[in-house]
């Protein structure tokens, strides 16, 4: 009990208890916005790691953000990075393995980061046998990134969400004793942007989610990045903008609470203790959403507190599609 | 004789239907079954006749996971492999699934008994989804994946995207071993596809109504 009350103290003092409105969060120059600043804790035996999606390309905008993500890590020394999907697009002959992962990421691996991936509907399922993806051969699997952290990663194929992967997840959380469980993968269960949230993935996952206790859920897919606001005591994020962008493709609906469709994007995690704190930083390393997600005693998560701060589009950038102030249906569109 | 083949089918159905996962052993040696669905219920009673539709499928899976598996024991590729060691391995095994099944035509494992059957547990999923979702099953990231189909043919991974298929569609049909897998081309057709070999084992013309 002392433990939720601290925690809700915290949350309301450092703004609010769920997630800012979008509204709220409009493009304003903030220091927020230097370039290449970590915006995290930065402690020494937190669990740090960094998040991509949708990074599959080769082209120069996946570089970019692998420059950026290897540049932040001079400063926050996360040690692994887990892949949302759609790691390769297109051909994946040898040559693509190393021109759309190998070679941007080099300074990474090089560095002994270990990437986690999960498996996109651009994806072979061969992929799983790829050393430098750590799949171990499966298309579904979990790992603890210490042993020590308290911090269990659930990859999953949402791609192919049969129930033998339905009764392992649920096999693993029931007796997953950590005290963050986190589950990425490629289809996002709550969206706002042109596909929307996947209502029969989430009829699915979302109830293992709750009763187990998932706190975190990251995904990719939709080409831009949202965070949600919390749906049953469970963070979502949609980051899928790690190589693709779809510019304005964001329809803010009442799930929303921050959105950035105008630049490619990565993110850096920390989790230290019951904090899990988030920097989401684009293409120019600047900062785009920060906040600290606060998980109480029952595991539930009780609040995210964020700060977006969108940065005007580039100068040729198209425009953003209009915002019109409809929130989206409370069901949207299903992929 | 008939007596006789009954138990023996019903003995067969029920080690598979443990094969396959679909009890759970909820320990002290206790099994239950899972929540019934259309296929367990074909393969709950042999009195069904969609039992035996469903045991001539497993048998033709099995017949060609054998094949499949035979092939693979020979050339064993490492859970931490290189990208080349993937590709090879890939397409030597399909050249040889091919080689060893040269006469294989569509309908060999999808028969059309399999194939009416499975239209027919598949249609109500379809059919209940409003037409954002149906929409939603056939495509994918805004694409529909585009598949010229023929048996034993490579799947054109290189140009098309791998459709999701809905759980709720793998859910109504028969679970499949980790060699192969369903999916879901051309807005309607079901593809049986080797996911090692990434080729095409068979298929049902628009299997979604």
């Amino acid at each position: 009990m002392r433990r939720i009350l601290l925690s809700t103290l915290v949350l309301a003092l450092t703004g609010c208890l769920t997630a800012q409105p979008a509204d709220n969060l409009t493009a304003q120059a903030t220091t927020s916005q230097t370039a290449r600043q970590v915006q995290l804790p930065n402690k020494d035996g937190s669990v740090k790691f960094l998040v991509l999606g949708d990074t599959g390309t080769g082209g120069s905008d996946q570089l970019a953000i692998a420059k950026q993500a290897a540049a932040f890590r001079s400063r926050f020394p996360f040690d692994f990075a887990i892949m949302l999907g759609d790691n390769l697009y297109g051909s994946e002959r040898p040559r693509d393995y190393a021109r759309k992962f190998e070679q941007p990421y080099k300074p990474l691996l090089d560095a002994g980061v270990k990437f986690y991936a999960s498996l996109g509907n651009h994806d072979d399922p061969n992929q799983r046998m790829y050393k430098l993806f750590n799949m171990n051969g499966e298309r579904y699997y979990t790992f603890k990134p210490s042993l020590t952290a308290g911090v269990r990663f659930f990859a999953l194929d949402s791609t192919y969400m049969d129930p033998k992967q339905v009764e392992w997840l649920e096999e693993e959380l029931a007796n997953s004793g950590s005290d963050w469980k986190i589950a990425f993968f490629h289809h996002p269960p709550y969206a706002s942007g042109m596909h929307g949230s996947d209502e029969i993935l989430k009829g699915q996952l979302e109830p293992l989610f709750v009763k187990y206790g998932v706190n975190v859920v990251f995904t990719g897919h939709e080409h831009f990045y949202e965070r949600i606001k919390p749906q049953k005591g469970v963070q979502y994020f949609v980051s899928g903008s790690s190589a693709k962008l779809r510019r304005g493709d964001i329809e803010r609906s009442s799930l929303t609470a921050f959105g950035y469709d105008q630049g490619y994007t990565f993110m850096l995690v920390e989790v230290d203790g019951d904090q899990m704190h988030f920097q989401t930083i684009d293409s120019r390393g600047k900062s785009i959403d920060t906040g600290v997600i606060m998980k109480g005693a029952n595991d539930k998560v009780i609040g995210t507190t964020g700060r977006g701060a969108a940065p005007k589009p580039a100068q040729n950038a198209p425009a953003a599609k209009p915002q019109n102030g409809n929130p989206k249906p409370q069901s949207p569109d299903p992929k | 004789m008939a007596e006789l083949t009954r138990p023996v089918l019903a003995l067969a159905l029920s080690a598979w239907i443990s094969g396959c996962g679909l009890t759970r052993d909820q320990g002290k040696g206790e099994t239950v079954p899972e929540p019934i669905t259309p296929v367990q219920q074909a393969t709950a009673s042999p009195d069904n006749p969609d039992s035996a539709i469903l045991a001539d499928f497993n048998a033709r899976l099995d017949n060609y996971i054998t094949k499949q598996r035979a092939l693979l024991k020979d050339s064993p590729v490492a859970e931490d492999a290189t990208p080349a060691q993937i590709t090879a391995r890939q397409e030597t095994l399909a050249a040889e699934l091919r080689a060893i099944r040269k006469t294989a035509k569509q309908g060999d494992i999808f028969t059309p008994q399999v194939a009416a059957l499975f239209k027919r547990l598949m249609y109500p999923e379809v059919k209940e989804q409003p037409r954002e979702t149906k929409q939603a099953l056939v495509e994918e990231d805004g694409e529909v994946a585009q598949v010229w189909l023929r048996v034993n043919a490579t799947y054109p991974l290189d140009t098309e995207p791998l459709p999701t298929t809905p759980s709720n569609l793998l859910a109504s049909l028969p679970q499949l071993p980790m060699e192969v897998e369903y999916r879901i081309t051309n807005k309607r057709h079901l593809v049986l596809r080797d996911v090692d070999a990434n080729i095409i084992v068979d298929y049902i013309y628009n299997a979604i109504r």
